[in-house]
């Protein structure tokens, strides 16, 4: 199970997020990709990503989109929609 | 045409384009350079030097001329931090800050610096307590814009500064990239501040890093040794020649021209009293230069754009910022989604005159017409 996160540096959600991110994906089985909006264009673009960041995907073990996060999220939020897709049995 | 965007970028003065030519034809060579022509070169970049210190009231050998803000937030944030990691990892900043500010800080954030924010209070002002309560022995920065760019609120410095007494390592970094020509230069609560000439009718490439000198950095440029060995490269002589008259421009008669601009801005809140969508979202008390409005049930880009027919320019947000979200000022500030979406900023300047905010006015009725109705 894979998470794409896909920040920029002069983003201010981006710098508020990262934080949360590393705090709930701490103690959770994700292998965690970490892209860059501007700099990593050739990795992203098939995801296309609008204009609103950061964004989380989920991938499951095909590569398949599962779910998806766009901008700022509480840490209590991001924590319910892990559950969630938990629940789902997807992981 | 109606320019409504000076916080952006102003025009440049006759007097710094001047300025720029002459010094650019008459002296060739390399300031770095032992030769006459060289020293010669040198003697000029001296003489701002210490015109600028004199008029900041701070030492010749504090100043470390850059390519602008954007470079001289990040020799401060960055060159700072990296400095001082021995100290302490923890920053302080603010949800409003300039890319250029947010940039850097997230930088150090992905190499184990940790960042925490200051609060508004309903003023719009920096919440003191909120700020005493995430103050750290660890902490190492605070950094600061001097003026909002989106709403115009000025930052409560001095408070600030009186509470760092007790964090003797944390540092204050200022960006006063909006305050240039919009209030008196004060850097007395100051460790480190930013300056950019294009905001104050110089051009756009050259600016200025004041850094007090007891304040350790490291370069983020690394070469030879230039003005200092803080900011490598050879010095950009015609561009550094031409802050003078830039700082000569943006002060002179300040005061008169603050309440000129005032008048202007006046007239704006009075006119646009009568209409029952549009709220003006900058305080009473921010900068006259700088009026956020929203015009509800519409959006920032949608209003400009909808300006732009009738040749009114002016920034759905700062210029710098993504074109599409909220206003994450305004948001704070009013905790209305609305507000925040349907948000654009004028900015005025001296140049600006009555019978462009009168013709502004007029298509504003128009416009309003046409987005909000």
């Amino acid at each position: 199970m894979k998470v794409i996160r896909i920040s920029a540096m002069w983003c201010m959600s981006c710098l508020l997020m990262r934080p949360r991110w590393d705090k709930v994906f701490s103690n959770k089985n994700f292998e965690i990709i970490d892209y860059d909006y501007d700099l990593d264009h050739d990795q992203i673009v098939k995801y296309e990503v609008g204009k609103i960041i950061p964004v989380l995907i989920f991938l499951d073990e095909n590569d398949n989109e599962i779910k998806r996060i766009i901008g700022e999220k509480k840490e209590k939020e991001l924590e319910i929609i892990i559950g969630e897709i938990n629940e789902k049995n997807i992981i | 045409m109606i320019y409504l965007d000076y916080s952006a970028t102003t025009p440049v003065d006759e007097k710094v384009i001047e300025k720029f030519i002459c010094v650019t034809k008459k002296y060739i060579g390399n300031p770095n350079s032992s030769h006459l022509l060289g020293r010669e070169a040198k003697e000029v970049i001296d003489d701002v030097t210490l015109y600028l210190a004199k008029e900041l009231n701070v030492k010749t050998s504090e100043i470390i001329y850059t390519s602008g803000a954007s470079e001289s937030n990040n020799l401060a944030i960055k060159g700072y931090c990296n400095a001082n990691k021995h100290i302490g990892k923890h920053i302080i900043t603010s949800e409003f800050e300039h890319s250029s500010v947010i940039a850097p800080i997230s930088y150090l954030q992905k190499n184990g610096f940790i960042v925490d924010f200051i609060k508004l209070d309903p003023n719009g002002e920096v919440d003191l307590n909120h700020f005493k309560s995430i103050l750290k022995e660890d902490t190492i920065l605070v950094s600061l814009s001097s003026i909002n760019g989106e709403l115009g609120t000025k930052t409560n410095l001095k408070e600030i500064k009186s509470i760092l007494k007790d964090y003797p390592n944390a540092k204050i970094h200022v960006d006063m990239t909006q305050s240039l020509g919009k209030e008196k230069l004060d850097l007395s609560y100051a460790d480190m501040a930013a300056f950019s000439a294009q905001k104050g009718y110089g051009f756009k490439g050259i600016g200025l890093l004041y850094k007090k000198d007891n304040v350790n950095i490291e370069p983020i440029i690394h070469g030879g040794r230039s003005t200092t060995n803080l900011r490598s490269g050879t010095p950009a002589l015609g561009l550094i020649a031409s802050l003078q008259p830039t700082f000569e421009v943006s002060n002179e008669n300040l005061e008169t021209k603050i309440e000129y601009v005032k008048s202007l801005n006046e007239k704006i809140r009075t006119n646009l009293k009568n209409y029952s969508k549009v709220h003006i979202n900058s305080p009473e008390d921010a900068v006259a230069h700088i009026l956020n409005i929203s015009i509800k049930g519409s959006d920032g880009p949608s209003i400009a754009k909808a300006f732009e027919k009738y040749e009114v320019y002016f920034s759905p947000q700062s210029a710098c910022a993504q074109g599409t979200s909220p206003s994450r000022s305004v948001m704070a500030l009013y905790n209305d989604i609305d507000l925040a979406t349907s948000s654009f900023r004028i900015s005025l300047s001296y140049l600006t005159t009555m019978e462009e905010i009168e013709e502004f006015l007029n298509i504003f009725k128009k416009v309003y017409q046409e987005v909000a109705l």
